[in-house]
């Protein structure tokens, strides 16, 4: 018994036929993502060396510059501002620091009691900002002593630093002068140092300065008398000369 | 060919080594030549307004009145002459009326620390007269066309009119050390 040979349902392919449809291309991600990074990877290289190159040739450019203006500057030039402009300094420097000794002078003149005679003075300029004044006082009372020392103290254009060395010298008793004058004023003489101290900024020099008005600070002190009398005080000396007792009257401070 | 799996492996090795090897280099290295850039550009400008700056300087001191340097240069010597000095404070005395005893300089002496600007003169004097003319012989040497500082002054009383004072009088001159 034979079987049939030909008996499935399914289609049979002739091996002679070639099948001609069209192959279905297979496209992965993976290599697409492969290929773009590839080729972004070449422009980036791309990129970045012309980039560089660009900046190589600005920072080229930037320095040429630098270097052009370095060669502009003048040393010579900035060493003359330098030089003009330390003397200007140091010229301001001085003007700032200048003091009057003449207007020292009629400072401690302004504030020296007629009686009191100013027996030496010894001023000195310690530093750019301040005078020492030494100077010996001698006087014919306590009173007048007391007096004078007041005037120092509460003026405020000399600082008292310090008074010192106080010498009585009455009249002997062998002394004719003993008691023989009205009062016992006559016979004493009194002597004491005073060092006071003085900020140059009170006594500035202005052109002229001789014969000025005493600083507005003085005629602010108890001293018995106008400041118009300094100008009468500088028609005679008042260091050692003789003086004449007027205007003063201890008595009342 | 290309789409092979060795070629895909062979291009991901190259793509992986130029950015690795050669843009992130690159790149980090463009940040410090940008970087540079920005240095040298505010250099430029610091140079260029140093040179202006200068340049408005020069103009002003080339501005200024030959009179007017001639004072300041009167007022601060580059160097004082004692002898000159000397005879200017006798003229002063003369003319204020007061006997000039002595006068000594401090020639040779006078030194100055290299940081300090100007070198002190000083001069002692030995002076006689009233007390007016001594203020007056002061005052004379206060309103000069040069410092004439009394420094140290002492003036004792006496018998007479006539007092006597000591003083040092300092001028300066600058010292030129830049």
């Amino acid at each position: 018994m034979s079987e049939p040979t030909n008996t499935s349902f399914i289609p049979k392919r002739n091996p002679s036929h070639k099948d001609n449809r069209p192959v279905r291309r297979k496209i992965y991600v993976g290599t697409i993502i492969i290929r773009i990074l590839f080729f972004a990877a070449v422009v980036a290289a791309g990129g970045v060396y012309a980039y560089e190159r660009q900046l190589n040739s600005n920072l080229d450019s930037e320095i040429l510059t630098l270097n052009t203006s370095i060669s502009d500057f003048k040393e010579d030039d900035l060493l003359k501002v330098l030089a003009f402009d330390a003397r200007i300094s140091e010229v301001g420097y001085r003007l700032e620091h200048t003091a009057s000794l003449v207007s020292l002078l009629e400072v401690v003149e302004g504030l020296t009691v007629d009686v009191v005679q100013i027996t030496q003075l010894t001023v000195e300029r310690t530093d750019d900002k301040n005078f020492t004044i030494e100077a010996d006082l001698k006087t014919p009372s306590f009173d007048i002593a007391l007096f004078q020392r007041q005037i120092l103290e509460e003026t405020d254009a000399l600082q008292v630093s310090l008074i010192s060395d106080l010498n009585l010298q009455n009249t002997p008793p062998e002394d004719p002068l003993f008691r023989s004058g009205e009062s016992l004023a006559d016979e004493v003489s009194l002597s004491f140092k005073a060092a006071l101290t003085v900020d140059v900024g009170k006594v500035p020099h202005t052109a002229g300065a001789s014969g000025s008005p005493v600083s507005p600070s003085i005629n602010q002190t108890n001293r018995a008398g106008s400041p118009e009398e300094l100008s009468t005080i500088d028609e005679r000396p008042t260091l050692g000369g003789e003086v004449l007792e007027e205007n003063v009257n201890p008595n009342e401070i | 060919m290309i789409n092979s799996f060795f070629t895909q492996i062979v291009m991901t090795v190259i793509a992986i080594g130029v950015l690795f090897f050669y843009v992130h280099p690159t790149f980090t290295n463009i940040g410090k030549i940008q970087e540079s850039v920005v240095l040298y550009q505010g250099e430029i400008e610091k140079v260029t307004d140093v040179n202006k700056k200068l340049a408005n300087l020069t103009q002003i001191l080339d501005e200024i009145q030959y009179k007017d340097i001639l004072s300041l240069n009167t007022y601060l010597p580059d160097s004082v002459d004692h002898m000159a000095v000397s005879a200017d404070i006798l003229n002063m005395a003369v003319e204020s009326d007061v006997f000039l005893e002595s006068i000594k300089s401090n020639e040779g002496v006078s030194s100055a620390l290299p940081t300090e600007s100007t070198v002190k003169h000083i001069f002692v004097l030995g002076i006689t007269g009233t007390y007016i003319n001594i203020k007056s012989f002061l005052s004379r040497l206060e309103e000069n066309n040069y410092p004439l500082e009394a420094h140290d002054f002492t003036i004792s009383a006496s018998e007479t009119d006539l007092m006597k004072a000591n003083l040092n009088v300092v001028t300066y001159s600058f010292n030129n050390s830049i």
